[in-house]
C-alpha cells in the first residue's frame, strides 16, 4: 500500500470514529439532565418512601378547615374508595404534611418556611387566605420551585400578570367575577344606585372592595363611601360614615375570621336605624354557616354572592360519593363554599406528579418540579367537582364560571338545593376585554 | 432440554447446532473409516446414494412442519399481544369520560400492568413458571376497580360497558398466551425429526465416503443446513423466550402514551 493510500485510510478511519463518537454522545450532549443541573428542582423518592403533599391553611377559618378536610378525601380516594384509608399515589404512599397560614402575610410565610423544612415537599394546597399568598407564600414556594394551588385565594392581584408568582395557581374563581356579578345583581336586580363597601385590609377583601366599586361606578352606580373596618374609626366609624350617605347597598367582601368580622359587621348594620332599608350583600368569604348561626333571625335578608353551588350539587359524584364521604369524615356537611376547590387542587398536584415523575428500576421516583408546573400549564377542560378548569401562565384554573347571589337563610350551606336569586355565567377573559 | 435450548441467545442456539452437528458428523466419518471394509464401500455407497432423496425430503419435512407450526404460534402470540393492546386502548378511552380522579387512576394501573408484561411476564413465560409472574395481580387489580366503578350510579353506561368489554378482552388475550406458553413442541415429531436429520447426515457421509473429497464438501454443506434448520427449530420454538419472540413494542408505545397523558382529556397538547 502506498503512503498516500494509507494516509488516506487513516483518515478516514479516523473520520469514522468522529462520527460515531458524535453520534454516541449527541443526546448526551444535546439534553443535559435538568436534576442534575439544578438539584433543588426535583425529589428522589425512594422504594416505599412517602410523597410530601403539603397544606397551609387557616385551622380556625371554616373554608381552611373544610379544605383540609377535602385534601385528606382525596389521598383516601386515590386508590378509588372513600373508606377513610390513605391510598398510594404511584406506589408511595402520600404524608400530608399541614400547617396553618394564619389568614396574614406573617402567618402565609411562617407556614410556608416550615413546609419547606421538608426537602422533598412537591406541592401544597393552600393558602386559604389571599392575604397569607401575596408576596408570602406564593414567593416562598415558588422560590423553591414548589407548585402552590390555592382552593380560596380569589384576590385579583394574585394572578396578575405583572406580580404573579411562577409557582402559584388557584382553582377558586378570580374576584374580578365575583365584583362584577354582585354590582350587576346590586345595580340591575335590586336597582341600587348608591353603593357603600366596608372592607378589612387584607389582600382579599381591600381587592374584592376595589373591584365591586370600580364594576358598580361602570354600570352607572355610585360609590358613597369605602370604609377600612381596621382603619382609625373601625366598625363604629364605617357604619357612621354610612349612615351619613344612606346607600342602597351596602357590600362586606369581609371573612368571618378577621376582626371585625363579617358577621360583626353585618349586624352593627342591622343594629342601625338608618341603614335598615339598605341591601346587605356580604361575599363568597362570609357565607358561611356559623354567620348564619351568629345572627340567627337578623341573617335573613341578607345577599351572599359566590360560586353558584347548582352544577356541583347536581354532578352525581359529588352527591353519591363525595359529599357522604364529607360528612363521615367531618360529621358534617361542608360548611363553606371551597371544599370541593380544594379536593380539584389536590388532584391537579397528584396529577402532576403523575406526569413529571420519571420511574427509577425498583419503584423511587425522581420528580421534576418544574415539569410539574408544566403539567398544571396543560390542564385544560379538567372536569374538576369545582367547575371546568383551565390554568393560564398566570395561575387562574378557574377561567371562567358561574357566579350565584343567595338570599339568607337558603344559602347553599345550609340547603344544598339553595336556588339562587341572582346568577351569572361570566369568563376573565371576558372581563379584561369587555368595558 | 429442547425447552432451555430455545431459551437461550440466538448465536448460542447456532453454535451449540452446528457442533452437535459437526461433532456428530465426525464420528460418524470417524466410525465408517474405522469399520466399513473398502469393499463395501462402493455398494453401500450406491444404496445410500438411493436413499438421499427420500431422507432428505423427509428431513425438510418435518422440519419444513415444525418450523412452520412454530412460526404460526409466534404469530398468534403476536397476535393477542395486539389483542390485549386493542383491549388496552379500548379501556383507556372508555376511562377518560370517568371524573378524572377515576380516570388517572384506572390508567396508573392499567400502566403497572401493562409495564409488567415485557418484564416480568414474558419471563416467568419462559421459564414456564406464570405463577410468579405478579401481572396476574395486577390484571385482578385493574379488574377490581373496573368493576368497583360499575357498581356506582355516576359513570354513564356507555363507558361502563365499554371499559367492561375492554378489561374483558384484556383478560381472554392473557388467558390465550398462558395457554400458547404452556404448550411446547411435540415431542414425537421433533424426535422423528433429529432422527431424520442423524440418518441423513449418516447417509450423505456413506456416499462422502465412497465418491471421495470432492463430495465431502457436498455432505459438510448439507451437514449445515441441518445444523441451521434444527437451530432455527430451537430458535422459533416458544414465543415468550428466545431470540424469536412476541414483539412488546405496541404494549411500550401505549404505556408511553398513557403515562404521557394521551387518554386524559384535559391535558392539553396530546
Amino acid at each position: 500500500m502506498s503512503r498516500r493510500a494509507k494516509l488516506a485510510a487513516g483518515g478516514a478511519a479516523a473520520c469514522l470514529l468522529a462520527l460515531l463518537l458524535a453520534v454516541v454522545m449527541w443526546p448526551s450532549a444535546n439534553a443535559p439532565d435538568p436534576c442534575a443541573a439544578d438539584s433543588s428542582r426535583c425529589a428522589t423518592i425512594a422504594a416505599g418512601e412517602p410523597i410530601y403533599l403539603g397544606t397551609l391553611l387557616s385551622d380556625t377559618d371554616t373554608q381552611g378547615i373544610d379544605a383540609l378536610t377535602s385534601t385528606e378525601l382525596a389521598i383516601d380516594y386515590l386508590d378509588g374508595r372513600f373508606d377513610g384509608i390513605g391510598g398510594r399515589l404511584l406506589d408511595h404512599p402520600i404524608s400530608l404534611v399541614s400547617e396553618n397560614d394564619g389568614c396574614s402575610p406573617e402567618g402565609g410565610r411562617l407556614g410556608a418556611e416550615r413546609l419547606l423544612q421538608e426537602d422533598k415537599l412537591l406541592g401544597v394546597v393552600g393558602p386559604t387566605c389571599s392575604s397569607s399568598a401575596l408576596d408570602a407564600a406564593d414567593a416562598l414556594l415558588t422560590a423553591r420551585k414548589t407548585p402552590i394551588i390555592s382552593p380560596s385565594n380569589s384576590a385579583p392581584s394574585l394572578t396578575d400578570a405583572e406580580r404573579h408568582q411562577r409557582y402559584y395557581f388557584r382553582t377558586a374563581l378570580n374576584d374580578l367575577l365575583q365584583a362584577e356579578v354582585a354590582s350587576a345583581f346590586a345595580y340591575e336586580k335590586l336597582g341600587g344606585r348608591t353603593a357603600a363597601v366596608m372592607f378589612s385590609p387584607s389582600a382579599y377583601s381591600s381587592q374584592l372592595g376595589v373591584a365591586f366599586g370600580n364594576r358598580f361606578k361602570l354600570k352607572g352606580g355610585t360609590v358613597v363611601s369605602r370604609s377600612n373596618l381596621e382603619g382609625s374609626g373601625g366598625l363604629t366609624g364605617a357604619i357612621r360614615a354610612a349612615e351619613r350617605k344612606k346607600p342602597d347597598v351596602i357590600f362586606v367582601p369581609v371573612q368571618m375570621s378577621t376582626k371585625p368580622s363579617c358577621a360583626d359587621t353585618v349586624a352593627a348594620i342591622r343594629a342601625s336605624a338608618t341603614l335598615r332599608a339598605s341591601r346587605v350583600i356580604v361575599s363568597e368569604a362570609c357565607q358561611d354557616r356559623t354567620f348564619l348561626t351568629a345572627l340567627g333571625k337578623e341573617a335573613a335578608g341578607v345577599f351572599a354572592s359566590g360560586p353558584d353551588a347548582g352544577d356541583t350539587a347536581r354532578d352525581p359524584f359529588y352527591q353519591s360519593e363525595y359529599l357522604p364521604a364529607f360528612k363521615r369524615s367531618s360529621g358534617a356537611a361542608p360548611a363553606g363554599v371551597f371544599d370541593t376547590n380544594a379536593f380539584d387542587a389536590a388532584n391537579l398536584i397528584f396529577d402532576a406528579i403523575r406526569q413529571a415523575a420519571e420511574r427509577q428500576p425498583g419503584g423511587g421516583l425522581v420528580v421534576d418540579r418544574e415539569k410539574m408546573r408544566s403539567a398544571l400549564l396543560e390542564v385544560k377542560g379538567y372536569s374538576g367537582l369545582s367547575g371546568t378548569l383551565d390554568c393560564s401562565t398566570t395561575g387562574d384554573c378557574a377561567q371562567g364560571g358561574r357566579i350565584a347571589v343567595y338570599k339568607a337563610p337558603d344559602w347553599p350551606v345550609l340547603n344544598p338545593k339553595a336556588k339562587p336569586v341572582f346568577s351569572q355565567s361570566k369568563s376573565i377573559v371576558e372581563l379584561l376585554t369587555g368595558p | 432440554m429442547s425447552s432451555s435450548l430455545s431459551a437461550a441467545p440466538g448465536l448460542v442456539i447456532l453454535a451449540v447446532c452446528l457442533i452437535v452437528a459437526f461433532g456428530f458428523a465426525g464420528l460418524v466419518a470417524y466410525l465408517l473409516r474405522r469399520y466399513l471394509p473398502p469393499g463395501l464401500r462402493e455398494p453401500s455407497g450406491a444404496t445410500a446414494a438411493a436413499y438421499m432423496t427420500a431422507f432428505g425430503s423427509l428431513f425438510a419435512f418435518l422440519t419444513g412442519f415444525l418450523i412452520n407450526s412454530e412460526y404460526a404460534t409466534l404469530k398468534s402470540a403476536q397476535s393477542y399481544v395486539g389483542q390485549e393492546v386493542a383491549a388496552a386502548t379500548q379501556l383507556a378511552s372508555a376511562s377518560a369520560t370517568l371524573p378524572p380522579p377515576d380516570a388517572a387512576r384506572i390508567q396508573d394501573e392499567m400502566v403497572v400492568y401493562l409495564s409488567s408484561l415485557p418484564g416480568a411476564e414474558w419471563r416467568a413465560l419462559s421459564q414456564r413458571r406464570p405463577d410468579s409472574s405478579p401481572s396476574g395481580q395486577y390484571l385482578s387489580d385493574l379488574q377490581q376497580q373496573v368493576y368497583t366503578l360499575s357498581e356506582r350510579k355516576y359513570p354513564s353506561s356507555a363507558a361502563l360497558s365499554s371499559m367492561a368489554g375492554g378489561i374483558e378482552e384484556m383478560t381472554q388475550a392473557r388467558r390465550q398466551w398462558l395457554a400458547i406458553a404452556a404448550s411446547s413442541l411435540p415431542l414425537p415429531l421433533l424426535v422423528l425429526c433429529v432422527v431424520a436429520a442423524a440418518a441423513l447426515i449418516l447417509n450423505a457421509l456413506v456416499v462422502a465416503i465412497r465418491s471421495g473429497s470432492r463430495y465431502s464438501i457436498v455432505a459438510t454443506g448439507l451437514v449445515l443446513i441441518v445444523a441451521l434448520d434444527i437451530a432455527a427449530i430451537a430458535a422459533i420454538t416458544g414465543p415468550f423466550q428466545g431470540p424469536f419472540i412476541a414483539k412488546p413494542e405496541p404494549i411500550v408505545k401505549l404505556v408511553n402514551e398513557i403515562q404521557d397523558g394521551r387518554y386524559k382529556p384535559w391535558i392539553s397538547g396530546q
